[in-house]
């Protein structure tokens, strides 16, 4: 363990780690370009340098470890300078096109120049032209007139995705990022590159013009595009969503998200469900509603005998919970089956090929009610005659088809799929943009969702417990009814009757959630900065 | 204009003269005709001006804030960028802006839809200061029309590129000044290769 003084301060960090982070440790932020956390260090952009006592030159920080004795200086007159120059020579070919450059509001060279450099330039010739909308594969494009050559990109496609797709071409103010010949940047997480960049040479082309980022609300979420769960920041204006970025958490995903879970907020606006249905047909609320009571009133008197309950590992453990508790209060028969979205392409790295968000959610609560939960296939051998589904999504048109072709059948989601416009009654919930809650991710994460900033429940819909309660759905003949005023309240009762998640609360959760079984356990550690951008 | 004025009782010394009523009258009447008898007749000496609106106007002074207008580039497209720096830093949040591809690879984004609310605005100017492209204007020197309808009130790309500044009103050649001037130069072609660029002639008409 070093002992070292930064500033005056003296401070003992781990073996082996850089002055950034030793720095950060006192509170005082080192300025960066080029240097990430999670990649290789390349100490190329300079813009760290520090005076150390008894070294001739200034040293990067990125690149200097901290030894014992060393005397560091982030702020000296000569330090100073040199950043400013630093920045100068950065600002040299840049165009200034910040008007017209997504990446303003969170650009790393405006920020460091605020801070570091606040001079009018003094340059007189032509700035260097370079090509402005370069497309490197189907995502992502590149302007490389705003490129500073820190090798952030090049470095995370060799280092993460280890996929070498790009790399530095030319020399001098010529050089440029590109990509080889024939092979775009398609790979499924080229889009991390965007808020790697730390400037606005690499773009979004979902995200392109769409919006400035200062006026974006934003919501510490999580992805429920896989079983991986990986950490969000959920960026939404006026009830829509604009994008979804990465947001850091070491024992999940470390700084880095897939393309297709960044994309996945489109899904769900297209083909949402914006009324009840009774028979496929559009129905009042009160007509929907008694009609639901009926279905689930029979289902009471049966006691679920020869009913099938559809579960979708899409719904939240909040979710699943209500309705498994009702099941095993009011339809102790009935035959609980998964339902949900099909298997996809998984990976080493984050994807899963579990594309459903809660899987192991449910199948600890689940087994806590002692409900035991078949995979749909047996659903299809067993062929319920009434049904119940949670969730709209289906792996495949054979549920489906049992759905649409059963006596009586209540759906319960937000989408229009074929199970729910064939539905006897089919009753609207939100989506994970629109509700609050956890999901359990396949390593046993408990982690919290919350509702986007001014995105509200499209049409008449509720969190997915709260369709119950809300409409009074736990009302129907002979019922056992159940009283949760929140989403809190459902989660104390679920933590009160599921092992693993005794001693958790939602609002405990924090931001990096809580491994199953881990009850009151600390949060990670402090100097992760989770909400700090990714690309700082 | 009615205007009305109180008056505490203890400031107004009422005397007998006073409460005679009929001399104060008079003179209060007086006062009125002479008044009247000079600008009817009054030739030179004349003051008082009728206007007979809307046939004929009174023009504003010139560091009067009218209505807005999006100034156009040579070839009548607005010079806006969308950039967002106008709603950004409008304090009655009433613009508007949906940014699209230009077909211009040299001017890259904008404005798609632009619209202000005047029923919102509070004609401050903060939009005209904020912009970088000397793109937005309140320099028509009219005031926002009469309107019967809310949807009116809300002047769209069209309307706001449709008005004119006073110089041009008065047939002169404006000089706009934005940060794009520095852009008109071309960004050189991909090579048909591969992405490295063509890159040996610099252009020469830039800043
Ligand atoms: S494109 Fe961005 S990340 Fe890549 S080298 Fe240039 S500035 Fe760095
Ligand atoms: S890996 Fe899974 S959880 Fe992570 S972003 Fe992709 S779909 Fe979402
Ligand atoms: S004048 Fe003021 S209130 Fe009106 S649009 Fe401009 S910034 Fe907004
Ligand atoms: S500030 Fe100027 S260029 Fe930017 S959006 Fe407003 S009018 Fe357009
Ligand atoms: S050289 Fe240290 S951050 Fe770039």
């Amino acid at each position: 363990m070093p002992k070292l003084n930064i500033d005056g301060q003296d401070i003992e960090v781990p073996a082996g780690e850089n002055l950034v982070l030793a720095a950060r440790r006192i509170g005082v932020e080192v300025p960066v370009f080029c240097y990430h956390e999670k990649l290789s260090i390349a100490a190329n952009c300079r813009m760290c340098l520090v005076e150390i006592e008894k070294m001739p030159k200034l040293q990067p920080a990125c690149q200097t470890v901290a030894t014992d004795n060393m005397i560091v200086k982030t702020s000296s007159p000569k330090v100073i300078e040199a950043r400013a120059a630093v920045m100068e020579f950065l600002l040299v070919n840049h165009p200034l096109d910040c008007p017209i450059c997504d990446k303003a509001g969170e650009c790393m060279l405006q920020d460091n120049y605020m801070g570091h450099d606040g001079k009018s330039s003094r340059q007189q010739d032509t700035k260097t032209a370079k090509p402005r909308l370069e497309v490197l594969g189907p995502l992502v494009n590149y302007n490389a007139e705003r490129c500073i050559m820190c090798t952030r990109c090049v470095r995370f496609m060799d280092e993460i995705p280890k996929n070498t797709q790009l790399g530095v071409f030319g020399r001098g103010d010529r050089n440029v990022i590109g990509v080889f010949d024939g092979k775009p940047l398609d790979d499924p997480y080229s889009l991390n590159v965007v808020e790697l960049c730390p400037v606005g040479a690499l773009g979004s082309l979902d995200f392109r013009f769409e919006s400035r980022v200062w006026s974006l609300d934003k919501t510490n979420s999580v992805c429920d595009g896989c079983s991986k769960g990986c950490n969000t920041e959920t960026h939404s204006k006026k009830e829509h969503v604009y994008r979804m970025i990465p947001r850091r958490n070491d024992s999940v995903n470390d700084t880095w998200m897939c393309d297709e879970g960044r994309l996945s907020y489109h899904a769900h606006e297209e083909q949402r469900a914006e009324e009840p249905l009774t028979d496929g047909k559009r129905a009042s609320d009160a007509t929907a509603l008694s009609a639901a009571l009926g279905v689930l009133a029979n289902a009471v008197k049966e006691k679920g005998n020869g009913w099938g309950v559809f579960i979708s590992p899409t719904l939240t453990n909040e979710g699943a919970f209500a309705w498994l508790s009702y099941v095993k209060a009011n339809m102790a028969q009935a035959k609980v089956y998964f339902s949900g979205r099909a298997d996809g392409v998984g990976d080493q790295l984050l994807r899963r090929a579990d594309k459903n968000p809660n899987r192991a959610g449910i199948k600890a609560i689940a087994e806590a009610l002692g409900i035991p939960v078949g995979t749909y296939t047996d659903g299809i051998t067993a062929k319920p005659l009434r049904v119940v589904m949670l969730g709209t999504e289906t792996p495949d048109d054979r549920i489906s088809s049992i759905v649409n072709a059963a006596q009586a059948s209540l759906v319960i989601g937000a989408h229009l799929t074929q199970a729910f416009k064939g539905a006897k009654v089919a009753l609207l919930s939100g989506t994970v943009f629109e509700s609050d809650g956890s999901f359990v991710n396949e390593d046993g994460r408990v982690q919290r969702v919350r509702p986007c900033h001014g995105v509200k429940f499209a049409g008449k819909s509720y969190a997915d417990w709260a369709v119950m309660l809300s409409q009074g759905l736990d009302k129907a003949v002979g019922a056992k009814t159940f009283a949760w005023a929140n989403t809190e309240s459902v989660f104390a009762d679920l933590a009160n009757a599921v092992k693993g998640f005794s001693g958790m609360r939602l609002l405990g959760l924090g931001l990096h959630g809580k491994a199953l079984g881990s009850g009151r356990a600390t949060e990670s550690p402090s100097h992760q900065q989770a909400s700090s951008p990714v690309g700082a | 204009m009615g205007k009305i004025i109180k008056v505490r009782a203890q400031d107004a010394e009422v005397g007998a003269y006073e409460k005679a009523y009929l001399p104060e009258i008079t003179k209060g009447i007086g006062i009125t005709l002479r008044h009247v008898v000079k600008n009817l007749f009054g030739g030179d000496e004349k003051y008082t001006r009728t206007v007979s609106y809307p046939e004929e106007k009174v023009e504003y002074p010139v560091r009067f804030r009218g209505a807005h207008r999006l100034t156009p580039r040579e070839d009548g497209a607005p010079r806006c960028v969308a950039c967002f720096m106008c709603s950004t830093a409008c304090p009655a949040r009433c613009i508007n802006i949906v940014a699209e591809e230009s077909d211009d690879p040299n001017i890259e984004k904008r404005p798609k839809v632009f619209e202000i609310d005047e029923l919102k605005c509070i004609f401050c100017g903060m939009c005209v200061e904020a912009c970088p492209e000397d793109a937005i204007r309140m320099d028509t020197g009219e005031h926002v029309k009469p309107f019967t309808n809310r949807a009116d009130a809300v002047y769209g790309k069209v309307d706001l590129l449709s008005m004119l500044g006073r110089t041009e009103k008065n047939g002169e050649q404006p000089v706009y000044r934005g940060a794009h001037e520095h852009r008109a130069r071309q960004a050189p072609q991909h090579s048909p290769e591969g992405t490295l660029p063509v890159q040996d002639e610099q252009p020469e008409d830039a800043h």
